[in-house]
């Protein structure tokens, strides 16, 4: 066997991973309180209301869909137990149900160690209910779930898939209860109608820990949340940085009177709520859907000849926005032959490809790898009701604010964004090697 | 084997003598004990009271459905807007009551979407409002001859978007303890759900079998033609089992909201799927004129058992879909089976 | 002799007497209407929306329309033997991931091979359930629907699949043929064939006449249940086939999609002048159908539309449609 490739490979990839290691590192010392920045930046935007919205289309739409209410409810704070994340940290993993590599930010945030949890003579049975096992971005979530559970040999957690039917998912809840599970853990899809039963396990004395969306209970033990807000904020950044307050967008959104999209294009419209010179073409829901986003923006590019920008709030959406511009070969067709800029959210391997690309301009991460969090924030909670646990977890668990993720390294309102190759935390399947 | 069968059916018994037995004699009521039994023996909790509860809260939900398409089915249509008839009635009602409170200058809603009226008005406009859309099916099935699929297909379509567009995607929150009553409130150990569903079904049971309007509504199933020549007024019927199908709909809508202390527009997808293959697992046929509430309700009742007995073992939602998919055909197969056999 | 079910086949009522001529003189009325109303949502839309009326436009209204104007082509063939498909889009996702799996062999041929195939397996199965068991297509596909889901998600394992490197995958869906893409030509083609199917003098004749009175089909020689074979295995081909060309144009093979589509598949057929109870109506009209359905939605998106306010202007043109259809009809429908 010829050992000579080997031991050269081998030193470029330390070299390498050398080299990424001061990349990070010196990223990390720039970006230590990224999550303060980040909700600094929050803060400053989070005062523009519809009065003081100079520009007429924004105004009426954020006006319309009513997003001030939510905005305003949407959590916003210090992370618990006053955690400081830096990119870099996290553990690294083969996911469970993908099978897929995974670095998971977060297993440092309120954490745990390896081995039994709580009284190691007792078997802790933990519930794991969400929807969408064959999406992407859900099936990494049961991953980190999974992961962490896997992590204790005396829990046990039960990862079941609701079907997109929130009366399913609710009588899932109702069966643990029955069962005297120790503990569930959520992703609620809609808020209203998970409440009543995480209310019912709750007054049956079972803590319940939601992940990412919430739900309508105030009762629930914790509440681990997304950065919605940071999304929507920076995607308004990088646009008004692009196209310093002038041209035409189309808004490809989330579902009306999700969380998601109420926080994200709730934030990025306040963003660029005080630039009169955007123009406002079209505003689309397209539900999450890749099919129905490629077809909506088909019919938006014959619509509208200049486009300078297009929103998108979801990973599934942006491609098949940018598929739909490519096959209309509109991809460089804003006005003066500049390329349309495309903002989008989640960190997808797919939407990284494309960054590195070129074809998708920035993408807010918004990470599904919070499962563990939440098996670990209602494993707490177990111990704190049964008295080994000194101090219960904080009813709202932030997640730390993501910066955006460029291709070209730069500063925008002083934070500084990452490039792809300094994001390790993409989910989901990489395209090149799925397509061998 | 004719292709028209020309006579119409003894309601219940299919012309088989012995009430009684004929009750006993139905593959439903074996299949549901058959996973009553391995409910009991797999799983220490599957007869708790709890659990009994909440199996008997969703066979109200479904079994309602599947009533109303039963009453529907039995006249040879279909109608596939149930479900969202469930989710649009409720919405509509709340927003009439909103309409009204701004006439009257009441305030109806409150913050964060929590609706702060009377409950009682809302129950009452949410069984007009399905009475309603069952009454624009109806009319476009008798009158405008339009085919079930289709007309009930538009409503449905309609009303999903209407269920969207009417409430901004917002759900509505239902918490007032006279709401709540339907979908929480027990007697003794059984929900009141429960008790509504067995309510339609004793009204249900006794129109088909001991009141005229069941011999003319199986009549127009059996042989429509024959039914007409005889003075039966078609369009009249279909009216009236559209109608009972939507008040079924919106009486399951109530219950589910009342639940979930909450209306959004989402809820209850597809759910019109499943009260078709719950009738038709009763024994009801597609082509009109045979099947009994009796039967549906046994239906539902085997449905709701096996997805609770499913969900107890915490079966991947995946072999879920797979054994009820085997489950509906291999059922259908063997009830075709034996009333070939019986025939 | 094979005999009808009398439950399935009482879908109808008394329905027309069997004999392709008579079903397809009335059709032409309504193939007439439909153009007419085609030609007046183009106008309309014209007139209202100057970016509408471009070449450009109308490729992108076609692309669109390939998908579900293929598998309508094959709904109506079913719908026209008096039976019923909604596991169209089971078959469409699990073909698509067989295919998927495929890829790794390099071979074009060898995957579309598969994705076909699966459709065809799938489509007999349909249809042997529906002939050997005499249950009803309704639940047959129906639960077909939910199983052929299932596996697709077992054996994908929930994972989408990217056919990227596959430059001969993606031509079904990106790439062009003298200008004019290759979604559209398999559209034109298929079309084509189903209407010489339809037309051509002894299987047409037989199709209509098993929708229109299966009994008196059978009786009169007709092979009734090897009629219903071929349109069961004709839709599940053509499911496959709309799944490969989605596939193809979006580069993304998920086990998630194509949810729902059986019902906008069957109101195309329906808005076509097909009737639910067999036996009437044309390809040419669901041609038609797809066409106008295809260009409501575009327009409503160029005019920014909301996808649910189009829910609603769909339901309602479908009905307006279908409406001057069934009052004129005498018999009873299904």
């Amino acid at each position: 066997m010829n050992l000579k490739p080997m031991v050269r490979m081998a030193t470029l990839v330390r070299a390498l991973s050398g080299a990424a290691l001061v990349g990070a590192a010196a990223a990390a010392a720039a970006q230590s309180s990224v999550h303060e920045q980040l909700n600094a930046v929050i803060a400053k935007y989070a005062k523009v209301d519809e009065k003081s919205m100079t520009n007429p289309a924004v105004k009426a739409i954020f006006a319309k869909d009513g997003f001030a209410q939510e905005l305003e409810a949407y959590p916003v704070g210090k992370l618990a137990d006053g955690f400081v994340w830096k990119p870099g940290m996290g553990a690294s993993f083969v996911g469970p149900f993908s099978k897929l590599p995974i670095k998971a930010p977060f297993t440092d945030y309120l954490p745990l160690p390896d081995g039994p949890v709580l009284d190691p003579k007792k078997t802790y049975r933990i519930g794991f209910v969400f929807h969408g096992f064959n999406h992407s971005w859900l099936v990494s979530l049961a991953d980190t779930a999974a992961w962490e559970a896997a992590r204790h040999p005396n829990v046990q957690i039960d990862v079941i898939d609701a079907q997109y039917d929130d009366n399913k998912m609710a009588q899932v809840i109702d069966t643990w209860v029955t069962k005297k599970y120790d503990g569930i853990v959520l992703w609620p899809m809609r808020e209203a109608p998970m409440g009543p039963p995480v209310d019912r396990a709750i007054a049956a004395g079972i803590p319940v820990v939601s992940v990412d969306r919430r739900t309508s209970s105030d009762k629930v033990s914790s509440e681990v949340t997304g950065n919605f807000y940071a999304n929507g904020v920076q995607q308004g950044l990088y646009l008004n940085q692009a196209l310093k307050g002038q041209g035409s967008l189309v808004l490809t959104r989330k579902d009306l009177g999700s969380t998601a999209d109420s926080i994200r294009a709730g934030g990025f419209l306040q963003v660029i709520g005080r630039s009169p010179g955007y123009k406002i073409l079209g505003s689309y829901h397209v539900n999450s859907d890749r099919t129905l986003s490629f077809k909506t923006t088909a019919d938006a590019m014959q619509a509208f000849k200049e486009v300078d920008a297009v929103y998108t709030a979801g990973g599934e959406e942006a491609m098949g926005a940018l598929d739909a511009i490519r096959e209309a070969k509109r991809l460089n067709s804003a006005p003066g032959g500049r390329k349309i800029v495309i903002v989008a959210d989640d960190d997808s391997k797919e939407i990284m490809r494309e960054i590195k690309a070129g074809t998708i301009d920035m993408v807010a991460p918004y990470t599904p790898l919070i499962g563990d969090l939440g098996v670990r924030a209602v494993i707490r909670h177990i111990g704190f009701k049964a008295g080994l646990v000194k101090e219960a977890p904080p009813k709202l668990i932030l997640t730390p604010n993501l910066p955006m993720i460029t291709k070209a390294k730069m500063t925008i309102e002083g934070v500084q964004t990452l490039t792809p190759d300094e994001w390790p935390y993409a989910f989901g399947p990489d395209k090149a090697a799925a397509a061998k | 084997m004719s292709a028209l069968p020309l006579t119409t059916h003894e309601p219940g018994a299919d012309g088989r003598p012995g009430a009684a037995a004929a009750v006993l004699r139905q593959p439903m009521l074996w299949l549901l004990a058959a996973l009553l039994a391995a409910g009991a023996l797999s799983s220490p909790y599957f007869l708790s009271a709890d659990n009994l509860a909440n199996l008997l809260r969703q066979v109200a939900v479904f079994g309602l459905l599947a009533l109303g398409m039963n009453l529907v089915m039995l006249t040879g249509r279909i109608d596939l807007s149930v479900g969202a008839t469930m989710v649009f009635s409720v919405i509509a009602a709340v927003e009439l009551m909103v309409l009204a409170g701004g006439v009257l200058e009441v305030r109806m809603m409150g913050r964060g979407n929590t609706y702060v009226g009377p409950a009682v008005p809302v129950v009452v406009l949410t069984l007009a409002m399905g009475a309603l859309v069952g009454l624009i099916n109806g009319l476009g099935v008798a009158y405008g001859r339009v085919a079930p699929f289709i007309m009930t297909l538009v409503t449905l379509s309609a009303l999903r978007g209407l269920s969207y567009v009417l409430s901004n995607g917002r759900p509505y929150y239902l918490r007032t303890d006279t709401y709540r009553w339907l979908g929480e409130a027990h007697v003794g150990p059984v929900p009141v759900a429960a008790l509504v569903l067995l309510a339609v079904f004793v009204v249900f049971a006794w129109i088909l079998h001991a009141h005229v309007a069941g011999k003319r509504i199986y009549a127009i199933g059996g042989d429509e033609k024959t039914a007409r020549f005889a003075g039966v007024r078609v369009g009249r019927w279909l009216l009236a089992v559209y109608v009972a199908s939507g008040l079924c709909a919106a009486l399951a809508g109530l219950i589910l909201t009342s639940r979930a202390n909450s209306v959004d527009a989402p809820m209850a997808t597809g759910y019109e799927l499943s009260a078709i293959a719950i009738a038709v697992l009763g024994g009801t046929s597609l082509a009109g004129g045979q099947g009994s509430p009796y039967r549906t309700l046994c239906a539902a009742l085997v449905f709701a058992a096996g997805l609770n007995l499913l969900t107890l073992h915490d079966v991947n939602a995946w072999y879920q879909d797979l054994i009820i998919g085997i489950v509906l055909i291999a059922a259908v197969a063997a009830a075709v089976r034996l009333q070939r056999r019986d025939a | 002799m094979e005999t009808t079910l009398p439950t399935d086949r009482r879908v109808a009522g008394s329905a027309a007497a069997p004999g392709a001529p008579r079903q397809q003189r009335l059709s032409l009325d309504a193939v007439m209407g439909r153009v007419a109303l085609l030609v007046l949502l183009v106008a309309a839309a014209s007139a209202l929306q100057p970016a509408f009326a471009t070449a450009e436009n109308a490729r992108t209204v076609l692309l669109a329309v390939a998908t579900v104007g293929v598998m309508a082509l094959g709904m109506t063939l079913v719908l026209l033997a008096g039976e019923l498909d909604l596991s169209i889009g089971g078959v469409a996702v699990i073909s698509g991931v067989v295919g998927g799996m495929l890829l790794r062999s390099g071979s074009v041929a060898l995957v579309v091979a598969g994705v076909l195939a699966t459709g065809v397996v799938c489509g007999l199965v349909n249809g042997l359930l529906v002939t050997r068991l005499r249950v009803p297509s309704l639940i047959v596909t129906l639960g077909m629907l939910g199983v052929l889901r299932a596996l697709a998600n077992i054996l994908s394992g929930g994972q989408a699949i990217y056919p990227e490197g596959i430059a001969g995958y993606l031509w079904f869906g990106r790439g062009a043929v003298l200008g004019v893409p290759v979604p559209v030509w398999v559209f034109s083609i298929a079309a084509a064939a189903a209407v010489v199917l339809t037309r051509h003098a002894r299987f047409g004749r037989a199709l209509y006449a098993v929708g229109g009175n299966a009994t008196a089909a059978g009786l009169s020689g007709i092979r009734v249940d090897r009629v219903r074979l071929l349109v069961f295995a004709a839709s599940g081909l053509a499911a496959a086939l709309a799944g490969l060309l989605e596939t193809a144009r979006l580069a993304y093979i998920g086990p998630a999609g194509f949810t729902g589509i059986e019902l906008s598949v069957i109101a195309v057929a329906t808005l076509g002048g097909v009737s639910l109870a067999g036996g009437r109506g044309t390809i040419e009209g669901t041609l038609l159908a797809a066409l106008i359905i295809g260009v409501v939605n575009n327009a409503l998106n160029i005019a920014g539309v909301s996808s649910y306010v189009q829910q609603i202007v769909t339901a309602a043109v479908i009905l307006v449609v279908v409406l001057p259809d069934s009052l004129q009809r005498r018999e009873r429908e299904a």
